[in-house]
């Protein structure tokens, strides 16, 4: 029995946009785990330890170098391995279709697959799909809740659409499930497994092992634009007079309004 | 005490056999005691003898915690002395028995000293019967444990007084010098008793004094007053460490981190159970405990106590012994610390074992979850872009220090003066000051990260280290003489934990000792008093406690003309906690009864019209308290500044 759970590193929800040289970067050098993608180790973990206590849970991204820190922390939470799929550095990024095939083709044998629902980076919502399709797998994405029947090699999924209704399904397995927030309280890795998470091996794959060059899209913008910064709030100084015709001043005279 | 053994072998057979299975009974019971508190990491308290030896003067000799209830204080005293003084008759008493002659004992100056303790200590055991029986004040336990050990205590000051009376009456040596006696014998009319009758009389009362003298012994161990036995030793190694420092934990080289079971606390921290009175001053110093909450500081300590004495030390301490949420209710405010006249440690054990919770288990409330995920992933307990640290000194036209660089006073920003609304007023008032002052400084902007301070309290010494290492290597690019900061959480962990890190030695100073030191300088010119204002200081635990910084704020207050200072029943080094404290900041509290809502309801009672602050996390706890009071009483709430901003707005 194989788990496999896909994570991606993101910038810091925090960071900001910048444009350097006509070249997207963030204020804040600070890599996270895709916050969604928390969610899906979690439920990859709790479905080994409730339902498939022989499964072996697999930690997988593709990425830059920095992306092992997101299979570290994976592997701090409990995963039994780690897979990072590498690439050369290219200023764009690659599409989901093509993070998918590649997912797909390095996960030889697997019968679950838990990822977040989308990437709060580039918000594709598709990676999931393409990976079921290499699999020839049932998906179900945006989950809130799993019920395991392992004898039966099923699930019951709850999946919650947009206009907040509940959708029901019975789900036969090998399956590929897109996580939400709320599904979960992905739980703090404890000190002893941040440390045995960093002396373990992460299996390393190349990108152009796993999909063939004519399968490689990368996608990139030809320009950038930010949006405008919100101009600042003029506050009107003086007692009640002063102020409205201060006011009516700016209306006429700097607005041309009136 | 006069001894009058007589001659019969029997006695001497019983007594000496009595003496023999008591002694060895309470050698055997203490030996294993130390045996149960051995086995434990390695915790040295050998070090500075003489500082050791002149907390026994000052807390065993002068009982110096136990005069801040002026009337207890006295009765221990002069128990603590009585005892002393009478002990010296038992150890008399036995010497002779054991047909050793004790010159000294027989001594009238002697004798009138130890008559006198004697009925000192006998009113202060009655006092004591009609504190616990009719008074009954909230904070003591009403146990039979102590009614037995009294008890005891009066039976044997009692025969101890007719022993003496009526053997010297037997021997014609009654004397005036030993006036109880003397006064006691005259009263039950020993002269004119028949001498068998009064041998017999003195035979029995020498058997129940002996017979309690062994039973006291054998019988502290297991009561709460072994602290008679224990309280010199745990003061003696009580800790000689700032407070502010906590333990670091050897993350590389262990395998297990923080206290689960009994054989991870210190042989000292085992020592703390044996040594508590069950006195309850922690609890009713403690702000968890006052607002209802389940933590209990003397409980913490008396259930470790009870864990050590019945349960097998393999049995995890969480659940059952201590309970998560009595761990997390902690504002390490140090209170009971304070107040605990056995020089307890409760903050340690307490915070062991959170360290067990957060980096053993990953349990924590789910807020200080948040708090430490944001530390991690945005290095500041806001969770907020690290970026906001230089981008709003920049509204300010502050530029930071570029690498390298030199400047005698470096101001450490910190992540509640980076990030929060209020805070930013603080560190503008600051500046206001220093440039008023004409003292030149600079920042490092987002070279600084949160000092690590909430992290290591709520329980993660990793993230702590983490955070450290970083700072570290951050302040040390830099050339500086004096670290400045308007943060006491910041301040202690600059000054106590960050040297063994290896940050570059400097002084590193609280805003309000900075400003006092300006103040002395006269390079601060005030207004002239336009009217006189009232306000109240709330200190900050991290202040007074922690830091010894009482005076230096005040002085800095009353200096400002017009500025009358009205201080509240809790101030100074007895102040009651805001609540922020130990990482609650960052944790959810029951709405019912809030500590901060407590202290500002002590605020607004001194009738001062401002509440002064000294700390960040303070000042929106006392704002959210003084707050939360008006809408009760729909009236505005009371103004709460801090100390800078107060000083500030009345530069000249
Ligand atoms: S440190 Fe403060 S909150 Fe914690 S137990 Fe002691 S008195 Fe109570
Ligand atoms: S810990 Fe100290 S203050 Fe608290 S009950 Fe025990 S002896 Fe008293």
């Amino acid at each position: 029995m194989n788990i496999a759970v896909c994570i991606k590193q993101v910038p810091n929800t925090e960071a900001q946009v910048i444009l350097n040289d006509g070249i997207l970067a963030f204020s804040d050098p600070k890599k996270i785990i895709n916050p969604y993608d928390e969610f899906a180790i979690e439920a990859a973990l709790r479905a080994k330890e409730q339902a498939f206590p022989d499964a072996s849970v697999t930690a997988i991204t593709l990425g830059p170098e920095s992306a092992t820190e997101a299979l570290r922390t994976a592997l701090a939470m409990g995963c039994d391995q780690a897979i990072h799929i590498t690439h050369e550095p290219h200023p764009g990024w690659l599409a989901p279709l093509t993070v998918g095939q590649a997912i797909g083709a390095a996960l030889r044998q697997v019968d679950l697959v838990f990822c977040g629902r989308q990437g709060i980076d580039h918000d594709d919502f598709t990676v999931p799909y393409v990976i079921a399709n290499a699999h020839q797998m049932s998906c179900i994405n945006v989950v809130k809740e799993i019920t395991y029947k392992p004898e039966e090699k099923k699930l019951w999924v709850v999946r919650e659409s947009d206009g907040g209704q509940k959708e029901y399904f019975e789900c036969p397995m090998p399956a590929v499930l897109g996580i939400s927030i709320g599904l979960n309280k992905p739980r703090y890795p404890s000190l002893p497994g941040i440390m045995k998470a960093k002396k373990k091996a992460i299996e390393s794959l190349n990108l152009t092992d796993l999909v063939s060059d004519s399968n490689c899209t990368w996608i990139q913008p030809s320009t950038y634009e930010l949006p405008k910064a919100k101009e600042a709030c003029k506050m009107i100084k003086g007692d009640i007079a002063e102020q409205a015709s201060e006011l009516a001043r700016i209306l006429k005279e700097d607005l041309h309004i009136v | 005490m006069a001894h009058l053994l007589t001659e019969s072998w029997i006695n001497e057979f019983f007594f000496i056999a009595v003496v023999l299975s008591a002694s060895s009974f309470f050698g055997f019971t203490i030996a294993s005691r130390i045996k149960s508190i051995l086995p434990g990491p390695q915790d040295n308290r050998f070090d500075q003898p003489f500082k050791r030896i002149k907390n026994i003067f000052k807390h065993v000799f002068a009982q110096s915690k136990m005069w801040r209830r002026p009337s207890i204080g006295l009765a221990h005293f002069l128990i603590f002395w009585g005892f002393c003084m009478v002990s010296l008759g038992t150890i008399a008493f036995l010497l002779e028995g054991l047909r050793f002659h004790v010159g000294w004992a027989q001594n009238f100056i002697f004798l009138g000293i130890q008559d006198f303790f004697t009925v000192l200590v006998i009113a202060a055991v009655l006092f004591a019967f009609f504190r616990r029986l009719v008074l009954k004040p909230n904070h003591v336990r009403l146990s039979g444990d102590a009614l037995f050990i009294l008890g005891m205590i009066l039976c044997l000051m009692v025969t101890d007084l007719c022993i003496d009376g009526a053997s010297a009456t037997l021997k014609g040596e009654l004397k005036s010098q030993a006036w109880a006696s003397f006064s006691l014998a005259h009263f039950l009319g020993f002269p004119n008793w028949s001498p068998s009758v009064l041998a017999g009389f003195h035979l029995v009362n020498w058997w129940i004094h002996l017979i309690t003298v062994f039973l006291f012994l054998c019988y502290l161990p297991f009561s709460k007053h072994f602290h008679v036995i224990t309280a010199a030793p745990n003061i003696f190694f009580g800790t000689l460490i700032p407070w502010g420092r906590m333990k670091t934990l050897d993350l590389e080289n262990s395998e297990h981190f923080g206290v689960d079971r009994l054989d991870q606390l210190s042989w000292k921290q085992k020592l703390d159970t044996l040594a508590c009175t069950e006195c309850g001053r922690c609890s009713d110093a403690c702000p968890a405990t006052t607002m209802g909450k389940k933590l209990d500081p003397a409980n913490i300590i008396i259930n470790l106590r009870h864990h050590l004495e019945h349960k097998d030390v393999n049995t995890s301490l969480h659940g059952q012994t201590i309970s998560e949420e009595e761990l997390w209710a902690c504002t390490t405010c140090a209170a009971c610390m304070h107040a605990c006249p056995l020089t307890i440690e409760h903050i340690p054990a307490i915070t062991d074992m959170r360290r067990h919770l957060v980096l053993m288990e990953g349990k924590m409330p789910e807020e200080a979850m948040l708090a430490l995920r944001n530390l991690e992933q945005k290095g500041n307990p806001w969770g907020i872009s690290e970026q906001e640290r230089e981008s709003w000194l920049d509204t300010q036209g502050i530029t930071p220090l570029n690498e390298g660089d030199s400047v005698d006073l470096l101001f450490w920003i910190g992540c509640a003066g980076s990030f929060d609304d209020r805070s930013k007023k603080i560190v503008l008032a600051m500046i206001k000051i220093l440039n008023h002052a004409k003292i030149s400084f600079g920042v490092i902007g987002k070279h600084e990260s949160c000092t690590g301070d909430p992290a290591r309290r709520i329980g993660n010494e990793y993230l702590f280290q983490m955070l450290v290492q970083g700072n570290v290597e951050a302040l040390n690019k830099f050339n500086y003489k004096k670290l400045l900061t308007i943060c006491p959480h910041c301040m202690n962990s600059l000054k106590h934990e960050y040297q063994e890190f290896g940050l570059y030695n400097s002084k590193i100073l609280h805003h309000s000792v900075f400003i006092k030191e300006l103040m002395d300088k006269g390079l601060i010119r005030l207004k002239e008093a336009q009217a006189s204002q009232t306000v109240t200081l709330h200190d900050s635990c991290y202040l007074t406690r922690y830091n010894d910084i009482v005076d230096a704020p005040r002085e800095a207050l009353k200096s400002v003309p017009g500025t009358q200072l009205i201080e509240m029943k809790r101030h100074g080094k007895s102040n009651f906690c805001c609540g922020a404290g130990g990482g609650r900041m960052w944790m959810e509290e029951d709405k019912s009864a809030r500590v901060n809502v407590q202290r500002a309801e002590e605020a607004v009672q001194t009738g001062a019209q401002t509440l002064i602050t000294e700390c960040p996390f303070c000042m929106t706890m006392m704002r959210d308290g003084t707050r939360a009071m008006s809408e009760k009483e729909r009236a505005d709430p009371m103004v709460v500044k801090d100390i800078a901003e107060w000083v500030s707005e009345h530069l000249a």
